[in-house]
């Protein structure tokens, strides 16, 4: 508190005043509880909250009611509505101004509180011959001016001593600023005292981040890059990676003065809940109309400018910072991004753009509606984490300067190969390449493996010739193996893709995991896993995981992950394809199996053989419709395939966290039997891809 | 007086869900960004536990569990790795730099919240 407000505003009230105070309240309270029994209320207690706070000068009083329903609450007396909004909007934030209500009684209040104020400046002017400081006139002005109060319902946290208070009267009193200067006011200060020491560097941070929450609406977005670039320079000075300060001291300073010239243009007018209510249902119809024309937009088929997008996002974005509506905000800041760059390249979307947008559009519109659902409910749950792992996604592939699309995702991987120049080659040529490294081979073999002898003199040359052929011999048959595999990435590339569109169709939420796309195999594997892994990859969208509501009311995340992975063991490729959806049921299984004949009504079968019913002949194809939750259509086809090279496939599934098939192939027909190759107990070691365990704890 | 919580992660995002978890569950929440910044922070205050992730700039999250149990007074602040890692490899070099529990992104509040009272009410 500065010398010059408190003089202006609040002398420490002497004692003899202080005590005129707490008798003058006793009559106060029996005014109050006059007004309240008139509305009803029985059993009112009043409770003298902190009679030595200097500070309820500047608001009248504060007491506290014990109602005869057991709730407790604090009402802090303000001789202004300007007063009390403005304390309000400090306490509370924009979202609790509702706290304001009840105008009629509080009119009947404000009434006795100004009698109450004139009694005061009376004895004071008998008793000292002079007008009471009792702090800048419009306080307590009681011409005409009615007395509003400000609930809080949770009469533990906050009372008329604690902190908050006294911080928000001093807010009200006009000593201190807004709550964003205020906390502008601390990172400068703790910036100053710090020096070098880290934790006060710390207390900075976590005090710019609060400068972030107080600020609203327009306000926050226009400052979001001052604010993040600050904090990544506060970050360099705790790192010791910076020392000079006055770079970002002098960027808060401009701050400073934006914050306080937006505050001063503010009108401190808070709606009531109806108001509130009222402002909601338009943000709710202003944004159905925006991303009814950006979705009409996006599919009209020609080529889209991103202009009339951006500025529906735009509008989107302000409208929901104004209600605190964070993530969508910061979705919408996202999408604006993405659009934003394609606006000032003058360009038009490219469909990786427009798929993201038509996401983003579709995850808003989403969120709009529930909201516009919760309206009469008074509840709002936002779609937080379908929101956030959405937003991710964007600012992930904003960052990496690629369209955010799931499917693209894994463009730079695979650029550097992208870059070579590929060309066709008839196989019988490849066929004779072959032949002349399998006659080199045999050549090898025939020469003897030691030709060198002491005598021969030259033996040290011979050996050193027949080394460089041996290694020229591998470099051969390297590039020959090399020549017949080809990448995964393409067929990962192409699962992808097919996931995005299935998803996108079916009106699903799923992101693609890939993991081991850098890897090759054989041409014949991935030629023979083509067909299989689609197909399981389209299962696993359409009958795997289940739709968005469901997916909520099961409590899990919105957004589906398929995981689709392949590595080597030994000379064996596993692919595995996974999802988190809903698995399948193996008592269901068994018993269409036990219809079907498939099996005896009493055979004793593992659950891993009950899975593996699925993929038997006739189980899938004996009913197209699938009724068995999850899987089965064509899977004994996918088993035939993988069959074919000489592979199997195995189906673990867990009933409601998802199911996984597991796809084994030999390099070659040579290759030795999986569990010979040395490579099972890796494998086996390692539990099945189990999308089950994520978001587990494990003690270690 | 509530428990602090650390919490090192370099996604805004997975900072912002962990403080609103922790902080509805009553505990108070400290975030730093990195692992070195996050070394520093556990270094200057004695915080009730840390939770951290594993593939972050500048300094991951092992590398700084393994920077923080160096210090005798911070030898047994209980640690958690958040990370989208799993691998067994991963799992025990955590175990081996002093994370007390692994926990997989993504997180379900109620589960991270159980481990939390678990090893702060064995702590106590």
């Amino acid at each position: 508190m500065t010398a010059t407000a408190s003089a202006q505003l609040l002398p420490v009230p002497e004692p003899a005043v202080q005590l005129c105070v707490v008798r003058e309240r006793s009559a106060l309270e029996v005014a109050l509880e006059s007004v309240l029994q008139r509305r009803g209320a029985t059993d009112i207690k009043f409770e003298a909250v902190d009679e030595s706070d200097e500070h309820q000068w500047c608001f009248g009083a504060s007491l506290r009611l014990a109602c005869d329903d057991g709730m407790v609450q604090d009402y802090a007396l303000f001789a202004s509505r300007e007063n009390a909004e403005t304390f309000v909007r400090w306490l509370y934030g924009f979202k609790a101004a509702h706290a304001l209500n009840d105008v009629a009684v509080l009119d009947g209040i404000g009434e006795t509180l100004n009698q109450l104020v004139g009694r005061i400046k009376e004895v004071w002017i008998q008793r000292y011959g002079t007008e009471p400081l009792l702090g800048t006139p419009k306080l307590l002005n009681a011409d005409g001016c009615a007395l509003y109060f400000a609930t809080h319902r949770d009469a533990t946290r906050t009372t008329a001593s604690s902190e908050p208070w006294q911080r928000g009267l001093q807010v009200v009193a006009g000593e201190r600023q807004d709550p964003a200067t205020c906390a502008l006011d601390e990172v400068l200060g703790l910036l100053e005292a710090a020096g070098d020491d880290v934790a006060t560097l710390l207390r900075g941070q976590a005090a710019l981040a609060d400068v972030r929450e107080h600020l609203i609406g327009e306000l926050r977005v226009s400052a979001e890059h001052v604010l993040s670039w600050s904090s990544e320079q506060l970050g360099a000075l705790i790192n010791g990676a910076a020392r000079d300060r006055s770079h970002i001291t002098s960027a808060l300073r401009t701050l400073r003065e934006q914050v306080i010239k937006a505050c001063r243009r503010h009108d401190f007018e808070i709606p009531t809940e109806a108001d509130l209510v009222g402002l909601i249902a338009e943000f709710v119809e202003e944004a159905r109309g925006l991303l009814e024309s950006s979705r009409k937009e996006l599919e009209s088929g020609g080529p889209i400018a991103a202009q009339g997008l951006f500025r529906a996002m735009h509008t989107i974005k302000g409208n929901a910072g104004f209600f605190g509506l964070e993530q969508v905000q910061r979705l919408a800041h996202s999408t604006e991004n993405m659009l934003a760059q394609a606006r000032d390249r003058a360009t038009p979307l490219d469909d990786g753009q427009v798929r993201a947008a038509g996401r983003s559009i579709a995850l808003i519109g989403d969120f709009v509606e529930r909201t516009a659902e919760k309206l009469e409910s008074g509840g709002m749950v936002p779609y937080q984490r379908a929101l956030d792992l959405h937003r991710a996604l964007l600012d992930t592939a904003v960052a990496s300067g690629i369209s955010p699309v799931m499917d693209e995702a894994a463009a730079p991987a695979a650029a550097g190969r992208r870059d070579i120049e590929m060309v066709r080659v008839a196989s019988t040529h490849l066929e004779a390449l072959e032949r002349i490294e399998s006659d080199f081979a045999a050549l090898m073999a025939l020469a003897p493996a030691t030709s060198a002898t002491p005598e021969s003199g030259d033996g040290t040359e011979l050996e050193s010739a027949r080394a460089d052929l041996v290694d020229l011999h591998g470099r051969l048959a390297d590039a020959c193996r090399s020549l017949r595999r080809v990448g995964l990435d393409r067929l990962f590339g192409k699962v992808r893709r097919l996931c995005a569109e299935t998803a996108e169709h079916l009106g699903k939420l799923a992101q693609v995991n890939v993991l081991g796309d850098e890897l090759d195999a054989p041409r014949h594997l991935t030629t023979a896993l083509s067909g299989p892994l689609v197909h399981l990859a389209r299962n696993a969208i359409d009958h795997g995981i289940e739709d968005p509501e469901e997916r909520r009311q099961t409590g899990k995340p919105l957004l589906a992950t398929i995981e689709c992975r392949a590595s080597w063991h030994g000379a064996w490729l596993l692919v595995e394809i996974g999802d988190d959806g809903r698995g399948v049921d193996p008592e269901r299984v068994r018993s269409k199996a036990e219809r079907l004949g498939l099996i005896a009504a009493d055979a004793e079968l593992s659950q891993q053989d009950v899975l593996g019913l699925l993929m038997a002949p006739g189980f899938s194809t004996a009913e197209k419709t699938t009724d068995i939750s999850g899987r089965g259509v064509g899977l004994d086809v996918v088993r035939k395939e993988i069959e074919g090279v000489g592979g199997r496939v195995e189906l673990h599934s867990t009933l409601g966290a998802g199911s996984t098939f597991r796809i084994l192939l030999p390099e070659s027909p040579q290759s030795p039997p999986f569990e010979d190759a040395g490579a099972s107990a890796s494998v086996e070691d390692e539990p099945p891809l189990d999308l089950a365990d994520c978001g587990e704890l494990t003690f270690l | 007086m509530s428990h602090r919580i650390l919490i090192v992660d370099d996604s805004a995002t997975v900072r912002h869900q962990l403080r609103d978890t922790l902080e509805s569950a009553g505990y108070e929440v400290a975030e730093a960004e990195n692992g070195a910044f996050g070394l520093q922070a556990a270094k200057a205050e004695l915080f009730a536990m840390i939770i951290v992730d594993v593939n972050m700039p500048v300094m991951n999250g092992l590398e700084m569990l393994e920077g923080l149990r160096e210090v005798p007074e911070r030898v047994n602040v209980p640690a958690f790795v958040l990370t989208t890692e799993s691998s067994k490899d991963m799992v025990a070099r955590g175990k081996k730099c002093g994370a007390t529990a692994w926990i997989v992104k993504p997180f379900r509040p109620e589960i991270l919240l159980k481990g939390v009272a678990h090893i702060l009410s064995k702590a106590a």
